[in-house]
Formats: structure tokens, C-alpha cells, sequence
């Protein structure tokens, strides 16, 4: 039997389909050629400057230079290079960019075992080195997760991190920029052993997270990755016996060398790219944060015509969530509310800040406890256990797993015991230098935490704390921060530029919407 | 006898340390062990620890203390004086200051052998990168102690298109013998004693590009470009004044470059004309003055024939045969763990070389075998807008991309790397390179992979035969997937790697350099095949 080309019903056959949607790309081509071609004729070119320079004297006087810089000119094509754009059917998964969306979606560069893998529990759009970047910018995954993996023999980015294909190291570093500006946290998952993996610390480094297995040879500790914060310097958690040994661990880069990006502004993202839906009013973000934004987003929201930068900041940020699907934004002042409004689409429902139905927080406490729902619910990292849980992985339960404090000699004891009391986040315990730290701690904190000295070794992800001139709600920002990104240990650098980044973090207004239901 | 090779090696390091790295000590024994070549080595300071080599001659500066360096531009200066007109076919240097000056200096241009680790890190800042670059592009060789270096260089100076090589600690006498003979290539004997004015002229020129390498370094020729924008048409105006200047003309194409050239040949002189293939299919070989053509060149024998058919006005003995080429000392590189099961193409356009047959291919494999994939080097056809103006070659790419798009077994396994000079770098990854082209003349891709040590899998296109090693020969998809399943065996691959070297080493550049030397002065046998 020959090739069917009409089902039983009379409806065209998907090859039928396929070559029609064929013939009018080609005709799309075609016309969009053609017009090309006619906008650089020289007839077009002539006919247009005469008729513009007949309109005005001004015209008329330009007319005879304009004519001969067309006569100096002519033959030449400056169309041509306008062809190579791609149209867009050629991209090889287009079927990803033209099929409805289901469900959380990652971009995925990874070995085609785990696209596979991932496939089958999340909506995956694979992102291949050809196209990659030109997809990056159809798409916007909730998540973005880059595998070591995809550098290994056998697959489409083999050879990633080698000498020999330093272009597409680059295309990567591109894929993480395009991603980043649009606030997509992009995660690095290792999954092979560090020393047979090619070096991909400039890659893994721009990423916004690190994720490793523990079953991973060399990755957690031993190995010296470029991530924009010393690992060691931070100290994550050793294996310990609360702690499976093959669950994984989720280091965050607070911030990229270059960016200096603030893990306060991380935080606020972060539940952003995990579907929060949060009110809040800018105007009391710290401002630090305004020198810490991103360039992009700067010249961007400069060259609208908001009066506050600030809410044009946010209005920016809440547009693009609006864009893509996150529903609600709400701002304290009805004035700026109203500016802001201007820009909302039609169907988006906008809540008063009065009348908003949500919960009002006015403290960063609060505020910590829906971050913390919202990630129990859904963060990044929660969906990526989901997807490492597909995989066969034993994550172990990552919601029990305590938040610890620990304090370095030479810290305020009133004042970090202080800031502990006041955390709504109950530390699961707290680890000191010695013993004699551990009895004043105790005796100040009066306080069934348990206090231990370090030598035993941290037992729980945990928060460093070791300044004394950190002001008070230092403490707090690192234990909301470390609680919603689910990292094993959060702290910063010595840079004083990090300190300064979190000195505004004081209590303000916060509104944030509580998700409903 | 040949004449002796000078080459200056000055051991000044960057630290200024009077420790002189060892493989500059094998480097420098390894030349003075050769009759041909005269050592003369350059430093400052008491290398006590450096016994110079019976053969090599040292310039030591007697005014100068130990350790009282002199700064580096005095230096270059000392060696420009010390070179005068050209007493050195190369010079070495270890240190980057000095080559930076040196590179400055016009009359070391192409001379300089620069060792890459003394080069700085190039992508800190771009004044940096464009120093390292003016010293790149004037050196004749750089010399890498590992192949990432020697790739990184590549990747990161397109601009240059300098000679780099891999130079292992103790080199072996081999390479020693390479880096002469890119540096100084021997003249053949019917060069010797002439002095002669060629013009090339041609549009694309990168498949004559290494013969002109050579020819350029060769005392007895003087060699000059005429460069075309099209087959068809000449940038500006014909080089009236070039034809005249000229002993010797080769057309590399026959299109309207041989047209003009065989209508004004100069009494006298003497005109090559190179076809490949495609041009038998337009008009313009017809209108070439064929009374003027000392010789056409084919690239195999299966076109040999078609062009003494097809031009019957042109002699037979004048149509003469002379293979592509690849040079081995750019293909031969290390491959990458896993290249044994990367399968490559190069070049999917236009629609003749059948990127479907490679994806038949491809699924066949992965049928039994799913850790193959295939990496394809190309321009995108909708990048390139002659091709994409026709509806045929449209229709094609389109559903042949929709077929890697929808097949499950062809999912991430079909990889389109941008299209780039870099080939030789691009075939580390590459375990077996595929040729499945409706026509070709000599296509060069499986030649250049071979060199490199790729397997070959040639569908049996027109004239393949004879041209590539038996071996890699496979007369449909299904044999061709049987042979590269075979390959998933390392030793197997590694065998068949070695052969397949084995069978093109005859198209090295070296090897094929004299028959082109030949042609310029005297007719070759028309029955001439390597």
C-alpha cells in the first residue's frame, strides 16, 4: 500500500500538514525576501528620497547629496547579509517551542539519558549547542539545569570545558547571561566524578546554584571550584549520621565575582522564580540594592518613564512576571500603584494594597514564615529533588533536615544570642569553638537548643555567624536566605562590600500576598 | 647538498632566571645533531648548567657580567644586528617582551619561532591579546608543549593563520625535520638555479592555500595574488599589470579567472589551470582560449576524463592530474576519550552531500549502539542565501532537519557545529568522519579526517575508488553502520585509525609539494598519480 496522505475521515494526514506548513514557510521566506530586496532597491531608494525631499524646502535642499551618495552606492547589496537570520522551523526542538507548555519547565543541558529522565516528570526543552541561545530567548523555564554530564563522550556538548571547544563554553556562559537577565535561575548539577570531567568551573561559577551529589567523587569538598565563593571558606556540612550520604547538597553561590549580587535580592528572587506570589512595596528595599541591580534591568527601567526608580524597578520585575504567569502584584503607595497600572495587561486582576485579601507582614519574620511555605510548596530546589527523586536518587527529607547556627570565637555572645531568640527560624542547634563558649552561650540563651562544641562537627545545615559588628538582623537575612534556598551552609565572604549589602536589611512594611489555599 | 639551515636561539628567559629550561636543551641538542643545521646560541649570563653541543656556536656578550641582563629591547636589537640581512632562517625566543619586539621588527617576519607558554594570558585584556596576536602572526611556527595550548591559541587568534606545533619535551628528530622543511622548504631540483614570477589567481583559494605557503618561502619563486570576488568576476578590474609581471599563471578554478587569463596571455609565459568539479557543469571552461593552457590540472582521474571529454579542444597530454592535499604535521593531533564513538561530517552543503545518508546512517547505529552520535561542521543552509534562494535545496534541508527533529532515535544525537576554519582542532572529537556525497571530485573532508586519525566511512560515490584506502570504502548505509558499530571496540578503532593514516599519507602536503613545483617549469606526465 502506497503512502497514505488522507486519514479515513478526510482530514489531512500529518505529512500533509508537514508539507503545507513547509510551503508557506517557504512563502513567508519568499515575500519576506522580496521586501528586503525592494527596501534596498535603488528604484525604492530614489523614489523615497524624492518624494521625502519634495515634502519640505529642508528636503529639497538635502536631495542632491542624498541622490549621490544613492549613485555612489549603487550595485551594492546591503541586504545580503540579512538571510542568514534562521527562520524559525529549522531550529531542530522547535516541536519544544511550539508545544503548549505543561507544568514546571526546565531548560535542560544535559546528557540525553537525563533529558530522557527529567522528560518524564517535568516539561524539559532540552537546549542544544546550535541553537541554544536563539531558543533561550522563545522560552522561560522556571528552572534552568546544566549537567556535567552533557560534556561526557556520546553527547551533543561532548567536549565542553576542553581546549578545543572553547565555543561552546562560550555559548554556555551566553545561555546563563541571556537567562540571568531575565531572573531564570540557572542550576549547575554535577553528576560526574570531578576529576574525569573536563574543567567547567568558569561554567558551573556563573551559575546561580551548584548542586552535587554526594555520591559524586571530589565534588564537594575536596576539588577547588571557581563558584564565586570558596566553598571551604564556608564550610558546608560534613556527611554526618543525620545525613544520608547519597542525599544531595545544594550549595548556593551567594554571588558571581563580577555582579556582586546580594543574597537578600537572591532571596526575593529566588521565590519570584518559584512561583511566589508576593506584594511588596520597593520603596523600602534597601539601597544598596539599587547599585547591586543588574545593568540590563538598569538601562532598562531608566529608559521608561517612571519617576521612582524604584518602583520602576519592581514594575519592570513584576511585568515580566505578569509576562509570564505569575498573577498578582500590589504596591503600598496607590499612587505609584496607579503609574504602575498603566503598563498592566488587561486581564491580569491587580489587588490594592488596602484591599488585598493577603496577609500584612510587617516584619521580616513574617515575612520568613511564607518564604518558608512557599518553598516547602515549591522552590527551585524542592522541584529539583522532585526531579532528582525521578531519577532514583534518595533525596531523604529535606523539610526535617535542621537549620543550624554556628558562632565563631570572638562573636558577641549577647548578640547573637539576641538575634537568635528573636529568629522566627528556631535554629536545630548551635555550634561554638570550645566549651567554655558553649557554657556562656547556654547560660545566656537559656534555651532548649542544643549547644555543642564544633569539634563533634556540624550535623545540620547551618549559619555562619562570627561578626560582632554584623548588625542584628544580619543573622535573620542568612537563616531566611539559607531556610528558602535549602543550602547547607549560607555566610559570605570577608568583603565588606557583602556586609554593607545586608546592613539595610532592617524590619520594614513587607507585603506579601499568602498563597490561597 | 642542501644548504645549512641557521637557526639562532636566544635562551633569555622572561624571570630572567639563569636556569635554562630543559627542553630548550633538547631542542637545541636535537638541532645541533643534524649536519644540515648551524646552532647559534644566544644568552646572557653563565649557563653553567647548559654544556652547549659540540655543534652549536655561542654569542655569549664577554662585556657583560653574570647576571647583569641587558633590557629586552637592547636585546632584540643585538639579535637584529646580529641576524643582519637574513643570516638566520629562524630564530628562537623564550621570552614574550622579546618576541613582542622582535615581531615589531619587519625583517623577522615569518622567521620567529615563539615558544606559546611564555605568551600571556591573552583574555585578560584586549591590548594584551592584540600584542600577542602582532607576535603570533609574525612568528613562522609557534611551538605549544601541549595540544589544549595549541588549541586555545586557535581558538582565541583566529586572526592568524600561523603554523603551530605540538613540541613535546624531548622531540623526536621527526619533528625537528617538519619544523625545517615549514620553515625552509627544500626546493625541488627543477626549481634550483631559477628565479620565477607567479600569479595566482583564483576566488576561493583555500584548497591551494598550502602550496602557496610553501611557494612563498622558496627563494627561487616570487609569488603574488590575484584575487577574485566570485568564479565569476574579478575584484575591480583585471590585474593587467600582474599578468604582465608574470612567468608563471595558475588559475585555481576554471572559471572566469582561466577565461581572462587564457585570452591575454603574455608570449611566454606559461599558464595552469586548476578544475575541480563543480565548474564542468557551467559555461565558463568552454570559454577558456584552450590553445593557451600549458596544463589543466584535475584532482582525480575519474575527472581526468570527463574533462578530456568534455574540452576536446585542449590535448590530452595536457590535462594532468594532481591530488588534493592535506597537511599532516595541522591534521595530526591527539583525539579526545570517547572520540571512537563521534561520528563527523563536514560540510552538509548544498544538498549533494546528503546529510540524509549520514543520518541513515546514524539510526542504523543507534539502533544497536545508542552512545554514537554525529557532529556535523557547516554553514546552515539558511545561512548561506544562493543556496536557500532555491526551492529544491529549501525543500530538502527543511525536511531533513524536521526528520532530526521528530525521529526519537535521532534525538541530541545530531549536533551542527558553526562552520570554521578550525577543522583541525574540530576532528579531536571525531572517531570516524563520513563521506556520503552524491558526486565529488576529491572531496577533502575524509582526507583531512583520515590525516587526522579518524576512520573513513566513503559511500561509493562516483570515482571514490582509488582515491581513499580500500578500507574505508562501504558500498551502502547498512555496511557503513556495520563497520562503525565495529568501532565501539577501542582496539578495533585504534587499528583502523592507524591504517587508515597509513592510507592517505601520500596526500601530505610535502608529499604532493613537488608535483606542483614540477608543473611550474615543465609538462607532467599525464598518467601521474601518487
Amino acid at each position: 500500500m502506497g503512502h497514505r496522505m488522507q486519514s479515513e475521515r478526510g482530514q489531512p494526514s500529518l505529512q500533509q500538514l508537514r508539507e503545507q506548513l513547509g510551503e508557506a514557510e517557504d512563502r513567508v521566506w519568499e515575500l519576506e525576501t522580496k521586501l528586503r530586496e525592494t527596501l534596498h532597491s535603488t528604484s525604492y531608494r530614489l523614489g523615497r528620497n524624492l518624494v521625502l525631499g519634495a515634502k519640505s524646502p529642508r528636503g529639497l535642499w538635502r536631495l542632491p547629496a542624498q541622490l549621490w551618495r544613492l549613485y555612489q552606492g549603487r550595485g551594492t547589496r546591503e541586504a545580503a547579509t540579512e538571510y542568514a537570520t534562521r527562520p524559525a522551523g529549522l531550529f531542530l526542538n522547535y516541536r519544544s517551542l511550539v508545544r503548549e507548555r505543561e507544568g514546571p519547565q526546565i531548560g535542560l543541558v544535559a546528557s540525553r539519558q537525563t533529558v530522557r529522565s527529567l522528560g518524564a516528570a517535568f516539561d524539559v526543552v532540552p537546549l542544544w549547542p546550535h541553537d541554544a541561545n536563539e531558543v533561550a530567548h522563545a522560552i522561560s523555564p522556571d528552572v534552568v539545569v546544566i549537567e556535567s554530564g552533557a560534556s561526557m563522550p556520546g553527547q551533543a556538548w561532548s567536549a565542553l570545558g576542553t581546549a578545543i571547544e572553547a565555543g561552546l563554553e562560550e555559548t554556555l556562559v551566553d545561555l546563563i547571561a541571556v537567562f540571568g537577565r531575565r531572573s531564570i535561575p540557572v542550576l549547575f548539577w554535577w553528576t560526574t566524578p570531578f576529576d574525569r570531567t573536563a574543567d567547567l568551573s568558569r561554567v558551573s561559577g556563573r551559575c546561580d546554584f551548584v548542586v552535587a551529589d554526594d555520591s559524586v567523587p571530589g565534588v564537594p569538598k575536596a576539588t577547588p571550584l571557581s563558584l564565586g565563593v570558596d566553598l571551604a571558606q564556608l564550610q558546608p556540612v560534613r556527611p554526618s549520621a543525620r545525613r544520608d550520604a547519597t542525599a544531595p547538597v545544594l550549595h548556593l553561590s551567594p554571588y558571581e565575582p563580577d555582579q556582586r549580587v546580594a543574597p537578600a535580592t537572591r532571596l526575593v528572587e529566588a521565590a519570584l522564580a518559584a512561583g511566589a506570589r508576593i506584594l511588596y512595596e520597593p520603596g523600602h528595599l534597601h539601597a544598596a540594592e539599587e547599585t547591586l541591580w543588574s545593568r540590563d534591568v538598569q538601562s532598562c527601567y531608566q529608559s521608561a518613564a517612571w519617576t521612582t526608580p524604584t518602583t520602576n524597578r519592581l514594575s519592570h520585575r513584576c511585568l515580566a512576571m505578569l509576562g509570564s504567569g505569575v498573577p498578582v502584584f500590589a504596591c503600598k503607595e496607590p499612587a505609584e500603584f496607579g503609574e504602575f497600572v498603566t503598563e498592566v495587561p488587561a486581564d491580569v486582576s491587580i489587588h490594592d494594597a488596602e484591599a488585598c485579601a493577603g496577609k500584612r507582614l510587617d516584619s521580616l519574620g513574617a515575612m520568613a514564615e511564607v518564604l518558608r511555605t512557599i518553598h516547602l510548596t515549591g522552590t527551585v530546589q524542592n522541584r529539583l529533588l522532585a526531579g532528582l527523586r525521578s531519577l532514583g536518587v534518595d533525596t531523604g527529607p529535606s523539610e526535617d533536615r535542621g537549620l543550624g547556627v554556628s558562632i565563631r570565637a570572638g562573636a558577641d555572645i549577647e548578640q547573637a544570642v539576641g538575634s537568635i531568640k528573636a529568629q522566627s527560624i528556631r535554629p536545630a542547634e548551635i555550634l561554638v569553638d570550645d566549651a567554655d563558649m558553649r557554657d556562656r552561650l547556654s547560660a545566656t540563651l537559656n534555651s532548649d537548643i542544643p549547644v555543642r562544641p564544633r569539634a563533634l562537627g556540624e550535623s545540620s545545615r547551618h549559619v555562619l555567624w562570627r561578626d560582632k559588628a554584623w548588625p542584628k538582623t544580619y543573622l535573620h537575612d542568612l537563616l531566611v536566605a539559607s531556610e528558602v534556598m535549602g543550602t547547607d551552609c549560607f555566610s559570605d565572604g570577608d568583603g565588606p562590600e557583602m556586609t554593607g549589602a545586608f546592613g539595610t536589611a532592617a524590619p520594614k512594611p513587607w507585603w506579601i500576598e499568602v498563597p490561597v489555599g | 647538498m642542501a644548504s645549512v639551515f641557521r637557526l639562532l636561539v636566544d635562551a633569555t628567559t622572561e624571570d630572567r632566571s639563569d636556569a635554562t629550561p630543559p627542553w630548550v636543551r633538547s631542542t637545541v641538542e636535537l638541532f645541533s645533531s643534524f649536519d644540515d643545521v648551524e646552532v647559534t646560541l644566544h644568552s646572557h649570563g653563565d649557563d653553567a648548567d647548559f654544556t652547549v653541543p659540540a655543534h652549536a656556536v655561542t654569542t655569549r656578550d664577554p662585556s657583560l657580567a653574570q647576571n647583569d641582563y641587558p633590557e629586552l629591547e637592547s636585546l632584540a636589537d643585538e639579535i637584529v644586528e646580529l641576524d643582519g640581512t637574513g643570516r638566520f632562517d629562524a630564530v628562537l625566543v623564550l621570552s614574550y617582551g622579546l618576541a613582542l619586539d622582535l615581531a615589531n621588527t619587519a625583517s623577522m617576519c615569518g622567521r620567529l619561532l615563539v615558544w606559546a607558554p611564555c605568551l600571556p594570558d591573552w583574555s585578560s585584556a584586549e591590548a594584551v591579546r592584540r600584542d600577542v596576536i602582532s607576535v603570533v602572526s609574525a612568528a613562522g611556527c609557534v611551538l605549544c608543549d601541549s595540544e589544549d595550548l595549541r588549541s586555545r591559541i586557535e581558538y582565541a587568534i583566529p586572526e592568524s593563520r600561523t603554523l603551530t606545533l605540538y613540541w613535546p619535551p624531548e622531540p623526536p628528530e621527526s619533528d625537528g625535520r617538519r619544523l625545517i622543511r615549514r620553515l625552509r622548504p627544500e626546493p625541488p631540483e627543477v626549481l634550483r638555479g631559477r628565479k620565477l614570477r607567479v600569479v595566482v589567481a583564483g576566488y576561493d583559494l583555500k584548497f591551494i592555500n598550502g602550496i602557496l605557503r610553501k611557494l612563498a618561502l622558496l627563494d627561487e619563486c616570487e609569488l603574488r595574488v590575484d584575487e577574485w570576488a566570485t568564479l565569476q568576476t574579478p575584484r575591480g578590474k583585471p590585474n593587467v599589470a600582474l599578468k604582465n609581471w608574470a612567468d608563471v599563471v595558475i588559475c585555481e578554478w576554471c572559471g572566469a579567472n582561466a577565461v581572462w587569463y587564457s585570452r591575454h596571455k603574455r608570449r611566454g609565459q606559461r599558464l595552469i589551470v586548476r578544475l575541480h568539479r563543480f565548474e564542468i557543469t557551467t559555461a565558463l571552461p568552454y570559454a577558456v582560449e584552450l590553445d593557451a593552457v600549458d596544463q589543466l590540472i584535475t584532482v582525480c582521474p575519474k575527472y581526468q576524463q570527463v574533462v578530456r571529454e568534455e574540452l576536446a579542444g585542449l590535448p590530452t597530454e595536457r590535462v594532468v592530474m594532481i591530488p588534493n592535499y592535506a597537511d599532516a604535521s595541522t591534521f595530526e593531533r591527539g583525539k579526545l576519550p570517547g572520540a571512537h564513538l563521534h561520528m563527523g561530517m563536514i560540510s552538509m552543503i548544498p544538498k549533494l552531500k546528503r546529510l540524509d545518508l549520514a543520518l541513515d546512517i546514524l539510526e542504523e547505529v543507534r539502533r544497536r549502539d545508542d552512545r554514537f552520535c554525529l557532529f556535523v561542521k557547516s554553514r546552515f543552509p539558511s545561512e548561506v542565501d544562493w543556496l536557500w534562494k532555491l526551492p529544491d535545496e529549501r525543500r530538502y534541508f527543511r525536511s531533513v532537519l524536521r526528520r532530526v527533529q521528530s525521529s526519537p532515535s535521532l534525538e541530541g544525537a545530531v549536533t551542527f557545529d558553526p562552520f570554521g576554519w578550525d577543522v583541525a582542532n574540530w576532528l579531536r572529537k571525531i572517531g570516524t568522519v563520513l563521506s556520503t556525497s552524491d558526486a565529488e571530485a576529491f572531496q577533502v573532508a575524509p582526507l583531512e579526517g583520515m590525516m587526522s586519525g579518524s576512520v573513513g566511512v566513503v559511500l561509493p560515490w562516483d570515482g571514490a575508488d582509488g582515491l581513499y584506502p580500500e578500507v574505508s570504502l562501504a558500498p551502502d548505509v547498512r555496511h557503513a553502520a556495520e563497520r562503525i558499530l565495529e568501532l565501539a571496540d577501542l582496539d578495533v578503532w585504534a587499528s583502523r585509525s592507524r591504517a587508515a593514516k597509513k592510507g592517505v599519507e601520500h596526500y601530505d602536503l610535502d608529499r604532493v609539494f613537488p608535483s606542483w613545483a614540477g608543473i611550474l617549469v615543465e609538462d607532467r606526465d599525464p598518467d601521474a598519480w601518487p
